[in-house]
């Protein structure tokens, strides 16, 4: 599997396919060079292969409708990203899996050492994620997949930054009970 | 400020970002410059992030995905349209179809190839052929050359199987006539022939669907009476994890078959089918 780059990394910075975009990318271009990304975050927020292809593809056919809305081809990565993020949480809006009551702080709940990435079961952080909410899985999704700052993801979610620096932390703590047992007890 | 509030800071920062140092993380940059037990923490807290960060992208992409999602996108921007057959292209396409032979269940060709030969022992060898022909005939035919589409439905289900993956064909121009697009909304992508049970060269559609489920469209041309639905079921036949609608029109009989639910089914539907 191809290895994804650590930094969020916008479509002007690509070398020689982006110069190929000019000032409108069209719907094709979009597809082979966005798709994949677009897959793995779907399949993150939506926690099957079926409904991750459900949703990527109901992003593309949004975006081939309003690709005159995309005035800066620049931005054409996340501007994907926000119309896929906006198909799943209208399809999930009324499906509250997990209470974020119940997302407890957990300080201590951090193993000592953790250097290694394969210390993270795939698996399991799938299952970790899906008994999430929508609105937990959206927040840690952007922080994690796209990394944006706190800071961004309030702006493109519209709700104050206070609110997603709570979900953020109760939904980290989630994953970190989750996918560390050592530590499910605090 | 309490622990909480600082694993709350913590968990803002992004992992390979200098987060920590931004004017409203001042508390929390302090809190970690002084005690070296949270800066520890810090740490750990900033490679757990880098883990899970690696662990979220890697997920695998479906094989054949970008060019479902390119099918799909061509079909929904009226790509179909333009490959409307053209009244020019509806003769060729029937001159095709009138070379096809037909499947016939008459036994009446068979004794004139025996007479030919004029071998007692092939005579007989062929009389016993024709005796299993008739009656096989006569088994699956249920009723004298009318063909009960009710009685075949479950038997569509093994249609599937007669296509070849290695034989598609993406040039739809010259078959279009035969895709019954007042009923279903799907639109193909491909197609090829196959040797059905009911015609030597039944088409087959393979067709664009909602997150590239495989869905299939068997358009066979018979030449015998048929009884049954003269449009898609509103309720399909379902058995092995298939859908299939079987209805037929003007000597042609439709199978539509999809990977899943009745949803998936009738997904493929137009909207504006007739009630039945």
């Amino acid at each position: 599997m191809p290895k994804q780059t650590r930094s969020s990394v916008p479509l002007a910075d690509y070398d020689g396919e982006s110069a190929q975009f000019g000032s409108q990318p069209d719907i094709s271009q979009l597809v082979v060079e966005y798709h994949e990304d677009l897959f793995r975050y779907a399949y993150r927020l939506s926690g099957s292969q079926a409904d991750a292809e459900d949703l990527t593809q109901q992003a593309y056919l949004i975006a081939q409708h309003k690709l005159g809305q995309l005035r800066n081809s620049d931005r054409a990565r996340s501007w994907l990203f926000t119309v896929l993020r906006n198909c799943f949480l209208k399809s999930r809006r009324r499906k509250t899996i997990f209470s974020a009551s119940s997302l407890q702080l957990d300080v201590d709940a951090i193993p000592d050492d953790y250097s290694s990435e394969d210390n993270v079961d795939r698996e399991q952080l799938q299952l970790a994620l899906n008994e999430l909410a929508p609105e937990f899985r959206v927040v840690v999704t952007m922080f994690y997949f796209e990394q944006l700052s706190y800071k961004e993801i309030a702006d493109q979610l519209q709700v104050p930054v206070g609110t997603v620096m709570s979900r953020l932390s109760r939904a980290k703590g989630h994953l970190r009970r989750r996918l560390l047992p050592e530590f499910e007890v605090d | 400020m309490n622990k909480n509030d600082l694993q709350r800071l913590m968990d803002a920062c992004r992992s390979g970002y200098e987060d920590h140092e931004l004017p409203e993380m001042k508390k929390l940059a302090d809190q970690i410059d002084q005690d070296p037990h949270l800066r520890d923490l810090y740490e750990r807290s900033q490679r757990w992030d880098f883990s899970i960060g690696d662990a979220f992208r890697e997920v695998d992409v479906p094989l054949g995905f970008a060019s479902r999602l390119h099918a799909t996108l061509n079909a929904a921007h009226g790509d179909f349209q333009t490959l409307k057959f053209t009244n020019s292209d509806a003769s060729v396409v029937a001159q095709e179809i009138d070379k096809v032979t037909v499947f016939r269940r008459s036994s009446a060709d068979v004794p004139q190839v025996i007479s030919r030969r004029g071998s007692f022992w092939k005579m007989g060898l062929a009389s016993i052929a024709a005796l299993i022909l008739m009656t096989c005939g006569a088994l699956w035919w249920p009723s004298d050359q009318v063909l009960e589409l009710s009685s075949m439905v479950h038997s569509t289900m093994h249609w599937r199987h007669l296509v070849n993956d290695q034989s598609w064909q993406s040039e739809l121009k010259n078959v279009l006539l035969d895709y019954p697009d007042r009923y279903v909304a799907a639109r193909p992508h491909r197609w090829q022939h196959v040797k059905g049970p009911l015609d030597r060269r039944t088409l087959v559609f393979d067709l664009v669907t909602q997150g590239g489920r495989r869905a299939m469209l068997f358009v066979a041309r018979v030449s015998t009476e048929v009884r049954g639905t003269t449009a898609p079921p509103e309720v399909p036949a379902t058995t092995g994890g298939w859908s299939v609608g079987v209805w037929h029109e003007k000597g042609y009989v439709y199978v539509l078959m999809v990977e899943g639910r009745e949803d998936r089914y009738r997904g493929l539907l137009s909207r504006r089918l007739p009630v039945a």
